[in-house]
């Protein structure tokens, strides 16, 4: 097995070597090779309909514009700043916002009437069923027992909304009651009584209601002016 | 007239018959019949290159003879014949020369079959794949020693490198000459001798255990 090979006998050996291919392997191949073929063609044709509809949504998405949604516009609730708060002999609080009004007509130890001449305020009532506490705006006017609540001028009318307890509303006319989480708008009227009285029992007050308006709130007295000057103010009135 | 200008234009200008005074008509022409001698020595008709199945049936034998001498392995030789047609296939209606035919099919074949080869060498190194017994028909008149000398043959051949063992079938197998088997290997004349020089120093030494 191992023997030398000569090159001569082994181009003799390997021209004896034949395909042995006859006329029917012959057909059997061509057959075979079309078959092939055809498999081929049916691969290029899926090909090139994949490329085209590849092409085609390409450009789609290339060159027409989609709609977009637009953007939803954000909302987003910011309380108003609270300017000034002004507070009560018996404990409660009025914040009111900038640009408001806040004037206290009266503070005994019966009765708290102040008045929201513009502008908003949120009304904090200590309960006291011995005390009246009332607010007057634009001839709205909010009684209240024991509450929160806010109260808004808007055009000709004023918002009465009431996130704690129960207040009385009277509008000219009209009359209603408002409970928790109630609000309701009413029409501005005439007031009946100035404001300019509103400042009488300031100091004065029994339970020292009212003598501690601070924060900035405004008062028919002086608007604008500090606790101090308000003080002064009233002295100088004789009050 | 459409007609005839549409097969004027793939089937070649042929003689142009009056038909009236002022029209006519230019029939398409066909090449003339040529005989060729083919591998056994008979005289036949050329082949046209655009008729796939024609060339398929003339130039299938040769194609296998020169795979299975390659390859050395009769069961690869099928695929492989319908491989170069298939290659074939594209290019046939772009041949103009048909007695190109042959080598360029001889081309095919060759590329194809060291790539098979190379593909096998890679399988047994990774031992993926054993040695293929020689298996190969051969011509029964020259005897049974004949089939022991095909063995030794390719169990040489089975050591060379690709390359090697196509230019020497080439040459010594298929008795193509220098230039033909650099056309047939893409090379130049001189990597196919150094080649053939390879190949030869395989031979007239005993074989390696």
């Amino acid at each position: 097995v191992n023997a030398p090979l000569r090159e001569s006998d082994a181009a003799r050996a390997g021209r004896g070597v034949q395909s042995g291919w006859g006329s029917t392997d012959v057909e059997r191949a061509l057959a075979a090779t079309h078959a092939r073929l055809r498999v081929r063609k049916q691969r290029m044709v899926l090909g090139g309909v994949g490329f085209v509809v590849a092409m085609a949504a390409a450009f789609l998405l290339l060159f027409t514009k989609v709609p977009t949604r637009p953007l939803e516009t954000l909302v987003v609730l910011v309380p108003k700043p609270v300017e000034s708060v002004t507070h009560f002999a018996d404990g409660s609080e009025a914040r009111s916002s900038a640009g408001s009004k806040v004037v206290v007509r009266t503070s005994t130890a019966t009765a708290i009437e102040t008045a929201l001449d513009s502008g908003e305020a949120e009304f904090s009532v200590v309960p006291n069923p011995e005390r009246r506490f009332v607010v007057h705006a634009g001839g709205v006017t909010v009684e209240v027992v024991g509450t929160r609540f806010r109260v808004k001028h808007q055009d000709a009318r004023v918002l009465v909304e009431v996130s704690r307890g129960k207040v009385r509303v009277t509008a000219g006319a009209e009359r209603a009651e408002l409970v928790e989480d109630e609000s309701r708008w009413f029409a501005r009227g005439v007031e009946a009584s100035p404001t300019e009285t509103a400042m009488d029992d300031v100091g004065g007050g029994v339970n020292g209601a009212a003598n501690a308006i601070d924060g900035g709130a405004r008062s028919a007295v002086n608007p604008g002016a500090g606790p101090r000057e308000r003080f002064v103010d009233l002295a100088r009135r004789g009050d | 007239v459409t007609t005839f200008a549409r097969l004027r234009a793939t089937e070649g200008v042929g003689p142009s018959l009056p038909l009236t005074r002022w029209m006519s008509v230019t029939l398409p022409d066909r090449p003339p019949l040529r005989l060729v001698r083919n591998d056994d020595g008979e005289a036949e008709a050329e082949p046209d290159p655009r008729d796939f199945d024609q060339v398929f049936r003339r130039f299938a034998p040769y194609v296998a003879r020169v795979g299975v001498r390659l390859l050395g392995a009769e069961g690869e030789v099928d695929d492989l014949v319908q491989e170069v047609f298939m290659e074939a296939h594209r290019g046939l209606s772009s041949l103009r020369v048909p007695k190109a035919l042959r080598g360029w099919l001889a081309r095919i074949a060759v590329r194809r079959a060291t790539r098979r080869l190379r593909r096998r060498k890679l399988r047994v190194l990774l031992s993926l794949e054993s040695v293929p017994e020689t298996d190969l028909p051969f011509d029964a008149s020259l005897g049974p020693e004949n089939a022991a000398e095909v063995a030794a043959l390719y169990r040489r051949l089975d050591r060379m490198s690709a390359d090697d063992r196509v230019a020497w079938i080439l040459k010594n197998v298929e008795g193509e000459s220098l230039d033909e088997i650099a056309a047939i290997c893409a090379c130049s004349k001189s990597t196919v001798q150094r080649r053939l020089r390879r190949a030869a120093a395989h031979f007239d030494a005993p074989e390696a255990p």
